[in-house]
């Protein structure tokens, strides 16, 4: 019985399928047998799916809850500062770099400026690798940002998801 | 399955759009199984309105360690079992004659044609009269084209459970076809 559902339902192997033929060949009760067992498996395998009401789809779409939805992610640092920091550093760049040539020739007399001047070209003079110094600290700090942001942001698509 | 994996991803990222897509595609599939196992048009149209809610809910953990579709038709099953088994023991559908599975159409002779009806009939009326189980095993596995192993995760039941179910079931839409043939012989004998 099991054999010929499984002719049935061609999932017969070649040896299998020869064995069948040749019991219905000699059996016209088991031809019979297997021509119902075909009319089960097809009217089966025509089975077709039921369709829900048409507002169905509209109603699922209107009752999710706002779980994901589309909300802005800000930046940790925004662009703003970010553009104000980078010019500060390259503010203070150009002065570390300036301040050794122009501390002679110098006309600006502007009060305490002088001081300044006179404590940064003291200190660079002591540290002649400073500007490589700063520059390594600005990038660093920069790197580090950036990750820092990326980083926060990836958790907080992780928080919105679950 | 990829397309799936993509609307899936595109859910996630807040696109409602994404999720309809996923929606018309399964819904007719779901609902067949709800209304399998409720027999009842409103229930199992509210039953499968849960499963794609909860379905959505969920899609976070979601590990594509087997089919959208399967992971799918599980939600469906559980929901629909739930709501079945809170139902009150005696209430009655009101309309489950639509409930039955429909069949295609084939082209065929008009004698053909009407044999075929019988046929279809009487595996209609079976289906109707089984328990809610096992006509939604049959849905499986012929409509939904889910496997044996992929039933067996759906439904909680073991793998060759599923097989010898799915073998009785064929096997007693078999018996009524060849009592209804002996009965046609009968009469005209």
């Amino acid at each position: 019985m099991e054999l010929l559902w499984k002719y049935a339902e061609g999932n017969c192997t070649p040896d299998e399928k020869v064995a069948v033929e040749r019991m219905i060949a000699s059996d016209p009760l088991l031809r019979k047998e297997l021509e119902i067992m075909l009319d089960v498996q097809s009217n089966l395998a025509g089975m077709e799916a039921q369709s829900p009401s048409l507002h169905f789809t509209q109603n699922v779409i209107d009752a999710l809850p706002e779980l994901y939805a589309n909300k802005e992610i800000e930046p940790l640092v925004k662009p703003i500062w970010m553009k104000v920091f980078v010019g500060a550093m390259v503010a203070i760049f150009a002065v570390i770099i300036s301040i050794p040539k122009s501390s002679g020739t110098s006309t600006i007399s502007l009060p305490y400026l002088e001081e300044i001047t006179n404590f940064i070209n003291n200190t660079v003079s002591h540290l002649p690798s400073m500007t490589i110094q700063f520059s390594i600290l600005i990038l660093l700090s920069l790197a580090m940002l950036v990750f820092f942001d990326k980083m926060m942001i990836k958790r907080v698509r992780g928080l919105m998801m679950i | 399955m990829e397309k799936d994996i993509l609307l899936i991803k595109e859910t996630m990222q807040g696109s409602k759009t994404a999720f309809k897509s996923l929606v018309e595609q399964y819904q007719d599939y779901v609902f067949s199984v709800t209304l399998k196992i409720l027999k009842n048009r409103e229930e199992a149209e509210e039953a499968a309105q849960d499963t794609f809610i909860k379905a959505y809910r969920a899609l976070g953990s979601f590990e594509q360690r087997s089919k959208f579709a399967t992971w799918l038709y599980q939600i469906a099953w559980r929901t629909a079992i739930d709501r079945y088994r809170s139902r009150p023991a005696t209430r009655q559908s009101l309309d489950d004659e639509q409930s039955f599975l429909q069949i295609r159409d084939t082209s065929a002779t008009p004698l053909q044609q009407v044999q075929q009806q019988n046929t279809r009939s009487l595996i209609e009326n079976a289906l109707g009269q089984m328990k809610a189980e096992n006509a939604t095993l049959l849905t499986l596995f012929y409509l939904n084209e889910q496997s044996v192993k992929e039933i067996s995760s759906i439904t909680g039941l073991t793998e060759s459970n599923v097989k010898v179910k799915l073998f009785r079931l064929r096997n007693t839409l078999k018996n009524i076809l060849t009592q209804n043939l002996k009965e046609e012989v009968n009469s005209l004998v």
